[in-house]
C-alpha cells in the first residue's frame, strides 16, 4: 500500500538517505530503529515532504509521486493521505485541544464546525482526554499534549500515521500512556510507521522492524528476527547499547 | 495679565480648537498604521521565505526608509510623487487631476512607507519567534503554508509583537506632528496657527503637548487591554495540572 523506491536526500552535500526502498502493507506497523544521525527521522519526513527528497518515487494507495518532479498539488495530495506525530508534539499553541484536532477537518476537509467538533471529540475520547477538550496546550502535561497530537493525526483519517520519536520528550512515567494509545491504534488496523527507541513497543506491536544506519536500511524483518538474529555487526552493536541503557538493565548491572 | 509668564485663560481657550483637530491626527495614525502593517507583513514574508528579487528589493527599501529622515521622506512624497505622476500622465495620456489629491494622501503614503519598514523587522522577528514545528504540524495535516500562517503562526506572532506595535503607534502619533510641514492641519498645525495668531506660543505648545500626552496614555492603556486578550491562550501556571 505504501511503497518507497530509491529515496535519496542530502543536506549540503552530506548524503543522509542513500536510496531507501521500503514497503508497508495496509494495517502494518513498521518500527524504524537506528542510531541518531542514521536518517530515520529524515526518511519519515520525506514521506510527507516536510523534507523534500531529491529523487525516488513514493506511492501511497492510488497516488504515485516522482520526488524529483513533485509539484505543489502532488505534495498536497500526499499530505492528505498522511499525518504525523512529532517528538515535541507541535500542538497549535493558540488553540484548545479540541480546536487542535478540529483545525485540519475544518480548513482542509471543509467539514462544518458541528460535524468536525463531534468527530474531534470522539478522537480525543479515544486517547482518554474527554475531560481536557477546552484546555490550551500550555495547560496540559507532556503526555496529554502528545495524546492530543495523536488525536489530531487520527482525526484526518489518513492512510498512514508517521510517528517521529513520539515518546522521546516525555517523562518516563507517562510514556506508557502514550504507547497504550498507539497500541490501540495498531489494534484498530491503522497503518503506522514509527521511529522510536522503545524496544518493548517494537517487540510487542511491530509487525516489522527496520534497522537503519548511515542512510541505508541494514536489516528488516520481524522483531524477533532483527533482535535475536541480526545479520550486521552494526545492528548488534546498536542493540547492545540500547539494551544496556534500558532502565531494568541498568538496575541489574548496578545490583550485580 | 496678557503680558504675564503664563496666560491661564488663554491657555484654556486653546483646547476646543485643538480637540477639534484630534480626529485628523488619529486618522493619519490609523490609516498609516493599517497600510504599514500590510506592507510590513508583506516585506517580512518576502524576507523570511527569501522570495527572489522581492526579498532583495525589500532589504533595500527597509534600509533606505530607516536610514533617511522622516521629514525628507515626507518632502519626497509630497514633491516627488506629483512629478512622477505628471510624467506618467504625459507619457501614457492618463486622465487624472493631481489638484484633486489632498495633501493628506502624501502624508499617508510617506508615513505608511516609513512605519512599514520598521514594522517589517518587528513582524519578521515575531514570526521567527514561533517555533517552526507548529507550521510543520499545520503542513502535516494538509494545510497550505499561507493557511498555517494565517491560522496558527500569525495570531501567535501578533501576541509577541503587540508591545512593540504599541510603541510604534505611539511613536507614529507623535511623528504625525510633521504633517504640518506640507500644510496638513493636524494637532501641531492647529497649535502653530493659534500661536501665530496670538503670539502666545508657550501656552499653546504646553496645551498641545498635554493633548499628545493624553492620547498616548489612552493608547498605552488600550494596548495593555488588547495584550491580555490576545495572550489568552498562554494560560497560567495555576491552571497547569501536575
Amino acid at each position: 500500500m505504501i511503497q518507497l523506491n530509491a529515496i535519496r536526500k542530502s543536506f549540503h552535500h552530506l548524503s543522509v538517505l542513500k536510496g531507501i526502498d521500503l514497503q508497508v502493507g495496509k494495517g502494518e506497523v513498521v518500527v524504524i530503529l537506528g542510531p541518531s544521525g542514521s536518517g530515520k527521522s529524515t526518511l519519515l519526513r520525506c514521506i510527507n515532504f516536510l523534507e523534500r527528497p531529491e529523487s525516488g518515487t513514493l506511492r501511497i494507495g492510488d497516488l504515485s509521486v516522482d520526488a524529483a518532479r513533485a509539484r505543489k498539488a502532488d505534495i498536497a495530495r500526499l499530505r492528505q493521505r498522511t499525518t504525523m506525530v512529532f517528538q515535541n508534539y507541535n500542538l497549535f499553541r493558540n488553540k484548545t485541544a479540541l480546536d487542535n484536532v478540529m483545525e485540519g477537518l475544518v480548513t482542509v476537509r471543509g467539514l462544518d464546525r458541528a460535524q468536525a467538533r463531534e468527530q474531534s471529540a470522539a478522537c480525543l475520547e479515544k486517547v482518554g482526554l474527554s475531560h481536557r477538550l477546552h484546555y490550551y496546550p500550555s495547560q496540559l502535561s507532556g503526555g496529554q499534549q502528545q495524546r492530543v497530537g495523536i488525536a489530531r493525526a487520527m482525526a484526518m483519517d489518513p492512510q498512514v500515521i508517521l510517528f517521529d520519536e513520539p515518546t522521546s520528550s516525555l517523562d518516563p512515567e507517562v510514556v506508557g500512556g502514550v504507547l497504550d494509545v498507539m497500541k490501540g491504534l495498531a489494534r484498530d488496523g491503522m497503518t503506522m510507521i514509527v521511529v522510536t527507541h522503545e524496544m518493548a513497543f517494537a517487540r510487542e506491536v511491530a509487525h516489522r522492524v527496520v534497522f537503519m544506519d548511515d542512510g541505508v536500511i541494514l536489516e528488516t524483518g520481524s522483531a524477533d528476527e532483527v533482535f535475536e538474529h541480526a545479520q550486521h555487526e552494526r545492528t548488534l552493536q546498536f542493540l547492545q547499547r540500547v539494551n544496556r541503557s534500558a532502565p531494568e538493565a541498568r538496575l541489574a548491572e548496578s545490583l550485580s | 495679565m496678557s503680558s504675564g509668564l503664563f496666560d491661564v485663560p488663554f491657555f484654556l481657550s486653546t483646547f476646543p480648537a485643538l480637540v477639534r483637530v484630534i480626529p485628523v491626527t488619529l486618522r493619519i495614525t490609523a490609516v498609516a498604521m493599517a497600510l504599514a502593517v500590510v506592507l510590513g507583513l508583506a516585506v517580512a514574508l518576502a524576507r523570511i521565505y527569501r522570495v527572489p528579487v522581492l526579498s532583495q528589493a525589500a532589504a533595500v527599501y527597509v534600509s533606505f526608509a530607516r536610514g533617511t529622515p522622516l521629514l525628507v521622506q515626507i518632502y519626497l512624497s509630497y514633491y516627488g510623487i506629483p512629478v512622477v505622476l505628471e510624467w506618467l500622465k504625459a507619457r501614457y495620456g492618463l486622465k487624472l487631476d493631481l489638484n484633486e489629491l489632498p495633501a493628506i494622501v502624501f502624508i499617508y503614503f510617506a508615513f505608511a512607507m516609513n512605519v512599514g519598514a520598521y514594522l517589517s523587522e518587528t513582524i519578521r522577528a515575531a514570526i521567527l519567534a514561533i517555533d517552526k514545528g507548529q507550521m510543520e504540524a499545520a503542513l502535516s495535516v494538509g494545510m497550505s503554508t499561507w493557511k498555517g500562517m494565517q491560522r496558527i503562526v500569525l495570531p501567535q506572532a501578533l501576541a509577541v509583537a503587540l508591545p512593540s506595535l504599541g510603541n510604534t503607534v505611539i511613536a507614529l502619533v507623535k511623528d504625525t506632528s510633521l504633517a504640518f510641514m506640507i500644510s496638513v492641519v493636524e494637532l501641531m498645525g492647529e497649535a502653530r496657527l493659534q500661536g501665530a495668531r496670538s503670539l502666545r506660543f508657550f501656552e499653546v505648545y504646553i496645551a498641545v503637548a498635554l493633548v499628545y500626552w493624553a492620547i498616548c496614555i489612552i493608547i498605552e492603556r488600550l494596548v495593555t487591554l488588547l495584550e491580555r486578550r490576545v495572550r489568552h491562550f498562554e494560560g497560567t501556571a495555576a491552571a497547569r495540572p501536575a
